[in-house]
Formats: structure tokens, C-alpha cells, sequence
């Protein structure tokens, strides 16, 4: 058997913000983990079930935060999730009767309902409840590396208080041990954003490798001998594996990208709007407002406004078209680089894992595809993780990268810009006041105790990426404003009472209550 | 037409393509003076901002047209480059600031053209289909308006711009007016941005107003700054308030250190830094430009029509976009014995424990026979009532006046 000429790591970040609200009956923004389980997670596992089923070895890297962990296993969530999942599959049973006469839609209404039963199935009966199992498996299987990400996805170049920065890695390498049963091998950096000095902080917490953005590594000092096509070391020795450009245009440049294409779900078009007023409200929120539910009955059709119903098998032969495309392509990048290089390059390839799934419902099947091409049908190609990588190849260039993310314009103007440059002010003097607070009380027990790491909590809440994100973008702002208020509001008041020694404890058990992330924190991390 | 609608517009668009189109048709004169009202407003309160802003987002205030407004905002750029900000120049106060050399050969990762399709994919994580909202309070939320501290803190945003913010108590102020006596009012806030670059040293000043609390500072890439705030008189005295963090700028191109033991020859680095994308973002986004220019002309100057699974009609007028559509359904209900056996076209119906049942269906164009069938309880009897429907949906022309 020849051998191979180089390597693909596909990389998924699975992230969401800790959004949970047991305060409420129910909440819109919870629907964002819904909806990511139902399309993005279980199909997963089930394209990973498959694949094992049927012995083709695969190799995937994921990175699960520790927000999206914590969600996973949260029973109040599991609960919801599964009332979710029966208002939909109720719904999913009406409109097999109600499409009867209407052949297009009724195949995709008996679609939904079979996927989403299905959904219950694999939730509740195979893992109970908590799908971390499963992604677990895989790993102790060896065919995925799970790999961590900031506590609650701080964006790390624009902390600069490095205690804060510190807390944020390793509080998620804590994390990460309590689900995994062993310290995380390698890190997302939150947005990929990178900046000197965070490698120290990596090295620290017992890391080895990271994924940086293109031109981290393009820019990085000494100049890259290999470009992003073998990984570097960081002067604190932890690796840093550069994305791969054309493998990401592939899937997203406007003309010929994947997700776009005609045959696909259109993600737009919901009955959560498309159908009656009346009959749909039983679904939605007590509000009433019209929301997404999730199944859709139209493909993106073209650039109009009328679009065709969606064909599952239609669009099923173009994910196989799409993942034979990407496939000859990273054949034909992977044998000119290694001529050229005369190396075995490694192609890093990171996506939003709800990229699949949820935006591109074909996604997942896309995925499944290409590793079954990649098993059968080439030997150009290896899959590989990064973990795997340097236990092959462990000599490689040592190199300062570039600051970086992979953010729009690649730096850290999406987080830092006219929309949400407001935030930093306090989550900067919150930073700086957690440290103070840790080395004033720097064993404090009972209730001042839970107070501080209460205050750990609010900072940690604060300090996720996905407000200043949603801050920008714009959809979703006044949930983002609510809750950067919500934990500077909080971490001040606690600070405060904290040093006036005035904690009330119903109130303090109230915010517990909420914002329960981590309940084994110690504040005692941000001690000088 | 529905916010939704729209809603639905542009969601089209950003399937397909990226959202930094300058969906300009959609902000009426008005709006956009309305805007410049707000922008106006906002200098005056926040002071001018040497700053590449993001274009205000449409107002979200329902009161006008509000469904117009939200894909305007969509649509608008993310934010205008660096460069852009010279074209605001007469605007703003001094600018020491903008001054830096011509950049050689540059190579800032303008990211790829195909990142702000990345950019709406990610987004659409949080796209819920629902409007804004407000959330009734649970507990009263006050953030701190201040620190009560002076100080002032700076961080990089990219190569070529700084962001630092700052807060100056009203005692400093006190305190400097009776440092400065009868001069003080004729001093003025600055910042003073350090050059801490190796090898170089000295600095600018940028004047303020008295209600700034924040500014972007144009800088060089691959350099180590420093920045201060404080009052300086108009005989040159600076009275120091703060001082911030020392920040460095990263690269915006590649270095030009090369490893002796990982030697590469530049041509060789060059196409090494041509694959791994180096070069890609420049060429491919004008000609992505144009393609999204084209689609977003073609999608508002077509009328076109949908159908909604079961026949929905609409039309849009050139160049406006009032539309209609209509669906249709039919519902059938009826009644007889709890413990008799209805079917509807051959398939069994659930009774409710009444004995009445109703059904729903999406109706399309054409014929439909209901034969609907109740078989008693004890199974002797049966009845059959038959419905026949038929459906067609005529388009007329539009009318304009």
C-alpha cells in the first residue's frame, strides 16, 4: 500500500453562550442549544455512529466548550430540550395529515417527523439525557481529539489583565478533566484570536497545541519555512497549527461555495412564519411571536424570492458531489505541496460546527461523505489530528506568530468597534477588582466565600465573545445588552457587598441559582 | 408588508452572499436624516471620535417604516477600512494621529473575500427568526456609569488602530483646576500617544472634548505604544491625568527575519505564502463585489412570484415592494357516535371523546373528493358523506395608479 502524501485535520468548534434561565417558564434564546442539538449535535453522532458501524476509520478534531458543556449537562436544559422536541414532534405529526394533499410537502413533513423522533430517541433512551457520553465515546475510541476552548470563550487579545486571561484557560481545562477524565491536549482559542504571550499562558496549563489563523503563522517572526502547511512552535514550545485558506473558500466563496447551492434547505424560509397564525401558536412562546421552528420545506432555489420545495435526495447527491469536490481538490493542493515542499503537509480545516447542520442542513451528511471518500476511494490523503501530527513530526520551526483571530479583516475589530466598545470599561475594572478581591480574602470561607466565587462566576459570564458578537451584528442585541448588564450589575453589587462584609444570602442564592456555570469554581485562581 | 417579510428578504441575500452589501435602497431621505441627526447628536455626547465606525445602525424605533429599516442596517457595511476615516477628516479635531508612513508592499489580511459569508453563517447561530424583544427586568439592572478611579487603558484592534477609553474623576478635574489657576480655561484634554517602538521615541497629541471617554488612534503596525491623558495649557504645560498600558501592534505583513536553520529563499516563500492564501483576499474581493452587486439589482428590480406549497400568489411592482400572498386550507369537521369508526378518504380519523373530529388540510390546485365514512360501534351500520372541492387561484395583473 503507498503512502499517503500528506494530512487533513478537520477541525469543528462546537460553541454556544451559556444561556439558560431558570427565572422564566421558558426563553427565546434557549432555543439556540435546541436547536443546535437537533440539527448540528445528534445528527453527528449519528454520522459517527454510522461510520463505526460500518468500519471506516475516521480521524476528526472538536473542540466543545465549556459553555456548551455545561449546557449539555445541565438537567434543567435536558428537561426543556425534551419538551421542546415534543412540541415539535406533535407538530411534525399534524402536518404529515395536514400536507396529505400535497405530495412535496408531505414527504418532507414525514422527513422531520422520522429525524426528530429520532432526535428523542438517541437523546433520551441511548445517552439519557446527556449526549457528552457519546462524544466521549469517540474519543476514548480514538477517532475524535476533543480539545477545549476558554472557560466561557473569553476573547483573549483584548484581555489584559493575564490573571483574568489565565482563569479563563485553565478553569476550562478543569472543566474539561471533570468530563473527560484527563487534562484537554490541545485548545480553541476563542474566535482563533491570538496574541503573544498567550502561548506562555497555554504552556501553563499543560497545553499542546492550539489553532491559529492564517496569517498568525504568514506573519509570524521568523518567516514560516513550511507557510500554515506544518505546524510551529510557539517560543513556550506549544504548537500552533495555521487554518488552511483554500479549503476554507472552498466551502464559502460566494460563487462556487457549498452551503449556497440551489439544491440545499433554504434556512429562511420556517413554518414558524410560512404557516397560519392560529395553527402554528401552539408552538410558539407565550409571547406570540412568530419564531423559527425548524422545519422547512423549501431548497434555496436561486437568487429570487420564490423558492421550490426542498428534495431531501436531491440535495443528498449534491453533499456526495460537494465532498468528492473537496476531496480532489485537497488531493491535488496535498500532492503539489508535497512536491514542492517535499513534506508531508497538513491541511488544517476549521468550521463553526453549526455550520453543519444548522445553516447548511446538509452539513452533516457532507461531512460523512467526504471521510468515507477520504477511507475509500484515494490514498493521496490521511486523516489525522493535530495530537497525532506532532507524535509523528515533532521537530518543527520555532516561530513567534502574529496577533490574529479569525474574525472578519483578521484581527479584533468585530469585538472592538462602535457597537460594543462600550463593554470593556467594565469588564476590564471587573478583571482587575476579581483579583483584588482574591488577594484581600485570600481564604475566605462561608458565605464570603461563595460570594467570591459567585463574582468568579459573573466575570466569567461577561466575558464570553458571543455578546460583543451579537452586539455588532445585530441580530439578537437586546438579549446581548441584557446580559453584559446583568453580570457587570451583578459582579458590582457582589463586589461591594463583598468588601462592605454585607453579602445577603437570599440574594446571593438567587444569582447561584441562575448563573450556575461551574459550580466547582475557586476564586482563588485570580490570586496574585 | 411584514417586518418578517423582509426579514425573509434579506435572508435570501445572505444565503447566497455576504451582508456587507450596501443594501442603499432600503434607507429612505428621511431616514438617512434622520440619522444624521443621531449621528450628530451622538458626537456632541460622546465627542467626535477619530474612528472607523460602524454605519449607525437603522433605527430601531418602530415608528417609521420599520420593516425598511432592519435589512438597511443588515445590510450596511460592518465597518468602513481605516482609510475611510481620512475621508471624515474635516470632522474631527487635530489629527497628529492619521499621520504614519505609506505602508510598503502591503499585505493586511483584508480577510478573504468569502469571510463575511463565514461572518453570516456564524451569525445565523443566533438567528431565531424573532424580532427584538423586551425582556421584562427580574431585578433592576444599574451598571456602574464610572469607576470613580482615573485611568485609561488601551488595546489594539488591528495593525493600524488603537482603541483606548478612559475615565477622569470630577475631583482630578478639581485638582487641575487649581493646579492650572486662571489658565485652566483655556487648557485642553489630549491624549498623548507614545512611540515605544525600539529606537524611536516621541509622540502626538490628539485634542479632546470634554465628553469623550473613548477613541480609536491610527498607529504603525509592528509597533509599542503607550498612551496618556491629561491637560495640556496652551503654553505647552501637560499636566498628566493617567497613563495606560504598554501595547504593541501586530504585523501586517510577512517578517523579514529568516531562520538560518529553516532557510527559505524569497521566491520560494512566496509561492509558499501564495498557496497557504497570502495574496488570495485582494484579487477575489472586487470581483466578488460585483457579483453582489449584480444579484442585489436583479432581486430588487424583479418582480417575482412564489408559490406557498399550496398556491400562494404575489407580485411585486417594479421597484417596490408591496406584495401579497394567499394560502389556502381546508378544514373539515364533523361529528357522530364516541365509539363509532370515522375514515376521511380511506384513512381512519381519531375521534375526540365526544365523538367530533376535525382535520386540516394544505389545498392545493385541482379536484378533491372527501368521501367521508362513519361505521357504528357495533359495526351494522355505515354512512358516507362525500365533499367535492375545487381550487383555482387566478393571478391578475397588477394594478398601479
Amino acid at each position: 500500500m503507498s503512502e499517503e502524501k500528506g494530512y487533513l485535520a478537520l477541525v469543528l468548534h462546537a460553541h454556544l453562550p451559556f444561556v439558560r434561565h431558570p427565572e422564566y417558564e421558558e426563553f427565546l434564546e434557549e432555543d439556540w442549544f435546541y436547536e443546535a442539538l437537533t440539527e448540528t449535535y445528534i445528527p453527528f453522532i449519528e454520522v459517527f455512529d454510522r461510520l463505526i458501524e460500518d468500519g471506516v476509520d475516521f480521524r476528526l478534531t472538536m473542540s466543545i466548550t465549556p459553555t456548551l458543556l455545561s449546557m449539555m449537562s445541565d438537567p434543567l436544559l435536558q428537561y426543556r430540550y425534551l419538551r421542546h422536541l415534543n412540541k415539535l414532534i406533535d407538530l411534525a405529526g399534524k402536518e404529515i395529515e395536514r400536507t396529505r394533499w400535497t405530495p412535496d410537502f408531505h414527504e418532507l413533513a414525514l422527513m422531520y417527523f422520522w429525524k426528530l423522533t429520532r432526535a428523542r430517541q438517541i437523546f433520551s433512551e441511548r445517552y439519557y439525557n446527556n449526549i457528552i457520553q457519546a462524544f466521549k465515546r469517540y474519543q476514548d475510541m480514538g477517532k475524535i481529539e476533543i480539545i477545549t476552548c476558554a472557560a466561557t470563550h473569553g476573547y483573549l487579545p483584548l484581555m489584559p489583565n493575564r490573571k483574568a486571561a489565565r482563569a479563563q484557560i485553565e478553569i476550562a481545562c478543569a472543566h474539561y478533566e471533570k468530563h473527560f477524565g484527563r487534562r484537554p491536549r490541545g485548545i480553541w482559542l476563542p474566535e482563533c484570536g491570538y496574541a503573544p504571550g498567550v502561548d506562555e499562558m497555554l504552556k501553563q496549563a499543560g497545553i499542546k497545541f492550539f489553532i491559529i489563523d492564517t496569517h498568525g503563522i504568514l506573519f509570524g517572526t521568523p518567516r514560516p519555512r513550511y507557510g500554515v502547511f506544518a505546524p510551529v512552535y510557539t517560543p513556550s514550545a506549544v504548537a500552533a497549527f495555521g487554518r488552511d485558506m483554500e479549503s476554507s473558500k472552498q466551502v464559502w466563496s460566494a460563487k462556487q461555495g457549498y452551503p449556497g447551492d440551489y439544491d440545499y434547505r433554504e434556512f429562511y424560509r420556517d413554518v414558524g412564519f410560512d404557516l397560519d397564525y392560529d395553527y402554528v401558536r401552539p408552538y410558539l412562546h407565550s409571547d406570540g411571536n412568530r419564531v423559527n421552528l425548524g422545519i422547512k420545506y423549501y431548497r434555496i432555489t436561486g437568487e429570487t424570492e420564490h423558492k421550490e420545495p426542498y428534495k431531501p435526495s436531491i440535495a443528498r447527491e449534491k453533499a456526495a458531489a460537494h465532498a468528492g469536490n473537496f476531496m480532489h481538490n485537497r488531493e491535488k493542493q496535498i500532492e503539489y505541496l508535497h512536491d514542492y515542499l517535499k513534506i508531508k503537509p497538513i491541511i488544517v480545516s476549521p468550521y463553526d460546527a453549526e455550520l453543519f447542520g444548522h445553516w447548511w442542513y446538509e452539513g452533516p451528511e457532507w461531512v460523512e461523505f467526504l471521510i468515507r471518500k477520504i477511507h475509500f476511494d484515494q490514498k493521496t490523503i490521511k486523516m489525522i489530528t493535530p495530537w497525532e501530527y506532532l507524535e509523528r513530526h515533532p521537530k518543527l520551526q520555532v516561530i513567534s506568530p502574529s496577533m490574529s483571530s479569525w474574525g472578519y479583516k483578521g484581527y479584533s475589530e468585530v469585538w472592538l468597534n462602535g457597537d460594543n466598545d462600550w463593554i470593556y470599561t467594565h469588564l476590564h475594572m471587573m478583571a482587575d477588582r476579581m483579583v483584588i478581591l482574591a488577594d484581600r480574602f485570600p481564604d475566605a470561607d462561608g458565605i464570603t466565600r461563595r460570594a467570591l466565587n459567585q463574582a468568579a462566576r459573573e466575570l466569567l459570564l461577561a466575558q464570553g465573545s458571543d455578546w460583543a458578537f451579537i452586539m455588532k451584528t445585530g441580530t439578537m442585541v437586546e438579549y446581548a445588552h441584557k446580559r453584559t448588564k446583568d453580570h457587570v450589575a451583578r459582579f458590582d453589587r457582589l463586589y461591594h457587598d463583598i468588601m462592605n462584609a454585607h453579602v445577603n444570602d437570599q440574594w446571593l442564592k438567587e444569582v447561584e441559582h441562575r448563573d450556575n456555570i461551574f459550580p466547582d469554581v475557586d476564586y482563588r485562581i485570580y490570586r496574585g | 408588508m411584514t417586518p418578517r417579510d423582509l426579514k425573509k428578504r434579506k435572508a435570501a441575500s445572505v444565503a447566497a452572499k455576504p451582508k456587507t452589501t450596501p443594501k442603499k435602497k432600503a434607507i429612505s431621505t428621511d431616514e438617512k436624516r434622520v440619522e444624521a441627526a443621531k449621528e450628530a447628536a451622538r458626537r456632541f455626547i460622546a465627542g467626535i471620535r477619530a474612528t472607523p465606525r460602524k454605519t449607525k445602525k437603522a433605527p430601531v424605533k418602530k415608528a417609521e417604516r420599520p420593516a425598511a429599516a432592519k435589512p438597511a442596517a443588515k445590510a450596511a457595511p460592518s465597518a468602513p477600512p481605516p482609510k475611510a476615516v481620512k475621508a471624515k477628516a474635516p470632522v474631527k479635531p487635530a489629527k497628529a494621529a492619521a499621520k504614519k508612513p505609506a505602508p510598503r508592499k502591503s499585505a493586511e489580511p483584508e480577510k478573504a473575500a468569502h469571510e463575511p459569508i463565514r461572518q453570516a453563517a456564524e451569525e445565523s447561530k443566533f438567528y431565531l427568526g424573532a424580532e427584538q424583544r423586551v425582556m421584562p427586568p427580574v431585578e433592576a439592572i444599574d451598571i456602574p456609569k464610572g469607576y470613580n478611579t482615573d485611568r485609561i487603558v488601551a488595546m489594539v484592534r488591528d495593525p493600524h488602530w488603537l482603541f483606548t477609553y478612559w475615565e477622569v474623576t470630577d475631583r482630578k478635574y478639581r485638582e487641575l483646576e487649581r493646579t492650572f489657576g486662571h489658565v485652566w480655561a483655556a487648557c485642553k484634554m489630549i491624549l498623548r500617544v507614545y512611540d515605544r517602538s525600539s529606537g524611536k521615541q516621541g509622540h502626538f497629541d490628539i485634542a479632546l472634548t470634554r465628553e469623550a471617554r473613548n477613541w480609536y488612534i491610527g498607529v504603525s503596525a509592528q509597533g509599542r505604544y503607550q498612551v496618556a491623558i491629561g491637560a495640556l495649557s496652551p503654553d505647552g504645560r501637560f499636566e498628566l491625568v493617567a497613563i495606560s498600558n504598554v501595547v504593541e501592534t501586530p504585523a501586517d505583513r510577512p517578517s523579514d527575519r529568516i531562520d538560518e536553520k529553516w532557510m527559505v529563499p524569497d521566491d520560494v516563500f512566496d509561492r509558499i505564502f501564495a498557496a497557504s492564501g497570502g495574496y488570495d483576499m485582494h484579487s477575489a474581493s472586487g470581483e466578488l463585489k460585483g457579483l453582489l452587486e449584480k444579484r442585489l439589482l436583479e432581486e430588487m428590480s424583479s418582480g417575482s412570484v412564489t408559490s406557498f406549497g399550496s398556491g400562494a400568489l404575489y407580485k411585486e411592482a417594479k421597484g417596490r415592494s408591496f406584495r401579497l400572498w394567499v394560502a389556502t386550507e381546508l378544514i373539515l369537521y364533523g361529528g357522530t357516535e364516541p365509539d363509532a369508526r370515522v375514515t376521511v378518504q380511506g384513512k381512519e380519523v381519531k375521534l375526540r371523546p365526544d365523538g367530533t373530529f376535525s382535520l386540516r388540510f394544505a389545498l392545493p390546485d385541482g379536484k378533491i373528493e372527501l368521501p367521508v365514512t362513519a361505521v357504528s360501534g357495533d359495526g351494522v351500520e355505515a354512512r358516507t358523506i362525500e365533499t367535492k372541492v375545487t381550487k383555482k387561484s387566478l393571478k391578475k395583473e397588477p394594478v398601479l395608479k
